[in-house]
C-alpha cells in the first residue's frame, strides 16, 4: 500500500470523466460564445455596415468558423496537452509561428475584457432604469475597472459559479433573446414596428447584397460573434457517454446559436429597420438597449439582464484562457518563467492572471480616452487577431497531420482541406479588411490615426509589440527556440483516419 | 483501513496533519495524504500544463508531509488526484475506503465561505464516512 515519499506522487488522471451531461455540454458551447453580449456588441455595427444583409453576413461568417472548429477538434484529440493554438502551432510549425499565435490569444483577452466589463456595467445600469448614470462615461469606466478587478480576483481565488447555476444562466440568456426575437418579429409583421421597419426578403440572407468592402468588415465582426464556439467541439472524454454526447451537444448548441443570431438580427430589422440603427450608430451597443425596450416595453429589462449577465460571465471565461496561455508559454520558456508562477493557495496562475487584467485595464482606459468609437475599434482590431490565430490553427492542423491526409476521404476533407479552406477564407478576410482599413474614410467613425483606420493601427501596434517581445525572447536564446516542428503520432489517430490506433 | 487527510501545505492543513498523525498512531492506521490538483475553472485551454504547474508547486509539500508522517513511525502514502480538493477526497473515499476523512477548517473567511462554499461543509454533505474537521 505505502510507497516511499521520495517517489514522485502519481496524478491519477481521468477521474472526472462522465462529469458533464448533455444539457451542460450544450450550455458550455453557448457560454463560450456568450450570445447576448456578442449580439449587443456587433449587431448594430454589422447593420450599419451591410444594412439589411446583416442576417446573411452572420450566416456567412459561420462558414470559416465551422471549418476552423474542425481543426480545433482534430488537434485537440492528438495533443495530450489539451493545449490551444500556442501548443499546436509550435508543434506543427515551429516556435516562430507558435509564439505569435500565443501572443495573439493573450492579446485578444487584453482587448476584450475592458469592453465586456463596459457593456456589463452599462446594461446593469440600464436594467435598473439609470439611463443617465449609464451615459456618464467616467462613472461607467470607474465601475468597469472595478468589475475587472473583482472578476480577476474571482479568477485567482479559483472559484466559479457552480456548473448548474451556469447552465441555468446560459439557458435563461438564450430564452430571453428568443422571447425578444419572437415579440419583435410579431410586432414587425403586424405593422407595429417603427417607421423604416421592413418586411424580410431573400435579400436579407444574401451576404453579398451590400458589396464586398462592407462584407469583409461585416464578416470580420461576424467571426467575433462566433469566437469561442470552437470550445463546444472540444469537450471530449469529460462528458457522459463520450462517444455521442459531445457530438450531439456541439450540433445542438450550434443550431441554437445560429437560430438565435439569425432570429434576433431578422427581428431587429423587422422592428426598427436599418435606418434606425444607422441613425443611432453613435450609440454603439446601447442601440440594442433601445431596441429591447421598443420591443418589450416594460419587460425590456429581461434582455438587458441577459446582456449584462452574459458580459460579466464572459470576463471570467476570457481572463482564464489568456492567463493559461501565458502560463503555458512561460513553462515552455517562450516568455520569462516569472509568468508561470502558480499560487499554491488557490492553484491558479496568479501572476499571469494579474498581468492580463492590469494590461487589459490600462488598454481599456487609454483607448476610451483616445478613440471616439473605443468599443468598435477594439472589437475590430480583436477580430483581426482572432482571424489571424484561427487561420494559423487551420494551417497548423493540415501541416501537423500532413502524412495522414491522403489515407482516407474523411481525413482529407475534415483534417486537411476544410481547415485550410477556413484558414484561407480568414486570411482573405484579413487582407481585405487591412486594405479597407488602410483608408480611414472607410472606418466606422471616419477617424484617421496616422492616415490609417484606428483598428488597423491597433492591430499593427499589437503585432509589432509582439514581434519585439518575440525577438527579445529569441535573443535571450531560451530553450523554447530549440523546439522543432513535428508531425502527428499515428498511434493517436484512429485507423479510419489513417492512424494506427486500434 | 486507513485515515485520509486532505492536504495542500497550507497552515490549516499542516495543523490538521499533526492531528492526523497523532490519530493514526493511536488507532494504528496508515495515512493517505490526499491532494487535489485540478486547476479551478474546469476544463478548457491549456488545462494539462496548468495542472502540471500545480503539481510542481504542491508535490514537494505533499512529499514533506509523507516524510513527516513516516518519521513519526506511520505508514503514509501520497495521492494526487485530478480533481478539486473535495472531489479528490471523495475519489479516495470510494477507491480506498478510509475509516475517516480529516481536513483543516481553513481560514477562508465567512464572506468567501458564504459566497463560494467552504471545503469542510461540502465534504460532510458528500462523505459516507465520518469527517474530522480540525479547527
Amino acid at each position: 500500500m505505502s510507497e516511499t515519499a521520495q517517489e514522485r506522487p502519481e496524478v491519477q488522471p481521468g477521474l472526472e470523466a462522465n462529469a458533464i451531461g448533455f444539457v451542460d455540454a450544450v450550455s458550455i458551447g453557448l457560454n463560450a460564445t456568450s450570445p447576448a453580449y456578442s449580439l449587443a456588441a456587433v449587431l448594430g455595427p454589422i447593420v450599419v455596415l451591410v444594412g439589411v444583409a446583416a442576417p446573411g453576413v452572420l450566416l456567412a461568417s459561420f462558414v470559416p468558423m465551422l471549418l476552423i472548429a474542425s481543426a480545433f477538434y482534430f488537434l485537440n484529440r492528438v495533443d495530450p496537452d489539451c493545449g490551444t493554438t500556442f501548443s499546436w502551432v509550435t508543434r506543427a510549425m515551429g516556435p516562430w509561428f507558435g509564439w505569435m499565435g500565443g501572443w495573439a490569444i493573450a492579446m485578444t483577452g487584453v482587448l476584450v475584457v475592458g469592453s465586456l466589463a463596459d457593456v456589463g456595467v452599462k446594461f446593469t445600469l440600464l436594467m435598473f432604469g439609470q439611463d443617465e448614470l449609464a451615459a456618464n462615461q467616467a462613472l461607467v469606466m470607474a465601475l468597469a475597472v472595478g468589475l475587472v478587478l473583482l472578476m480577476t480576483w474571482i479568477c485567482i481565488i479559483g472559484t466559479d459559479l457552480s456548473g448548474r447555476l451556469q447552465t441555468v444562466l446560459n439557458i435563461a440568456q438564450v430564452v430571453a433573446l428568443i422571447i425578444f426575437a419572437v415579440v419583435a418579429i410579431v410586432k414587425g409583421a403586424t405593422g407595429n414596428g417603427l417607421p423604416g421597419a421592413e418586411l424580410p426578403t431573400l435579400e436579407w440572407i444574401n451576404p453579398f447584397a451590400a458589396g464586398t468592402a462592407a462584407l469583409s468588415a461585416g464578416l470580420l465582426l461576424g467571426v467575433f460573434a462566433y469566437w469561442g464556439w470552437e470550445s463546444a467541439v472540444n469537450l471530449n472524454e469529460e462528458t457522459t457517454d463520450s462517444s455521442s454526447t459531445p457530438g450531439r451537444a456541439a450540433i445542438v448548441s450550434t443550431f441554437i446559436l445560429l437560430v438565435t443570431y439569425l432570429g434576433v438580427a431578422i427581428a431587429v430589422l423587422m422592428l426598427v429597420g436599418p435606418t434606425f440603427l444607422a441613425d443611432n450608430a453613435g450609440e454603439e451597443e446601447m442601440a440594442f438597449a433601445l431596441i429591447a425596450r421598443e420591443a418589450l416595453g416594460g419587460w425590456g429589462w429581461i434582455v438587458l439582464l441577459a446582456v449584462a449577465m452574459s458580459a460579466v460571465a464572459s470576463t471570467q471565461t476570457t481572463i482564464i484562457p489568456a492567463s493559461r496561455t501565458a502560463l503555458s508559454m512561460a513553462r515552455r520558456t517562450a516568455i520569462p518563467s516569472y509568468f508561470g508562477q502558480i499560487s499554491p493557495k488557490y492553484r491558479t496562475p496568479a501572476v499571469s492572471t494579474w498581468w492580463v487584467a492590469i494590461v487589459a485595464i490600462i488598454w481599456y482606459v487609454v483607448v476610451s480616452f483616445i478613440s471616439e468609437n473605443a468599443l468598435f475599434d477594439s472589437l475590430t482590431a480583436l477580430s483581426l487577431l482572432i482571424a489571424f490565430y484561427y487561420s494559423l490553427t487551420g494551417i497548423a492542423c493540415a501541416v501537423y497531420y500532413r502524412r495522414l491526409l491522403l489515407s482516407s476521404a474523411k481525413a482529407f476533407f475534415l483534417i486537411g482541406l476544410g481547415p485550410v479552406v477556413g484558414a484561407i477564407l480568414l486570411l482573405w478576410l484579413l487582407v481585405l479588411s487591412v486594405i479597407e482599413m488602410s483608408n480611414p474614410e472607410n472606418s466606422y467613425g471616419g477617424v484617421s490615426w496616422f492616415g490609417l483606420g484606428p483598428p488597423l493601427v491597433i492591430g499593427i501596434f499589437l503585432f509589432a509589440l509582439g514581434a519585439v517581445f518575440m525577438i527579445a525572447s529569441r535573443v535571450a536564446d531560451r530553450p523554447f527556440w530549440k523546439e522543432r516542428p513535428s508531425v502527428v503520432d499515428p498511434d493517436l489517430v484512429p485507423v479510419s483516419e489513417g492512424g494506427d490506433e486500434r | 483501513m486507513s485515515l485520509a487527510i486532505g492536504y495542500d501545505g497550507s497552515e490549516s492543513a499542516r495543523h490538521a496533519l499533526r492531528t492526523a498523525i497523532d490519530l493514526a498512531r493511536d488507532l494504528e492506521e496508515s495515512l493517505l495524504i490526499v491532494c487535489g490538483v485540478a486547476p479551478p475553472g474546469g476544463m478548457g485551454e491549456e488545462y494539462d500544463i496548468t495542472e502540471e504547474a500545480i503539481v510542481e508547486e504542491l508535490a514537494p509539500a505533499v512529499n514533506a508531509a509523507v516524510l513527516q508522517a513516516q518519521a513519526a513511525g506511520i505508514e503514509a502514502e501520497a495521492i494526487l488526484v485530478d480533481a478539486d480538493p473535495v472531489g479528490a477526497l471523495e475519489t479516495v473515499m470510494e477507491e480506498r475506503s478510509p475509516r475517516m476523512l480529516i481536513v483543516g477548517y481553513g481560514q477562508s473567511g465567512r464572506i468567501r465561505a458564504a459566497l463560494f462554499g467552504a471545503i469542510a461543509p461540502k465534504l460532510v454533505e458528500r462523505s459516507e464516512v465520518p469527517v474530522l474537521v480540525v479547527p
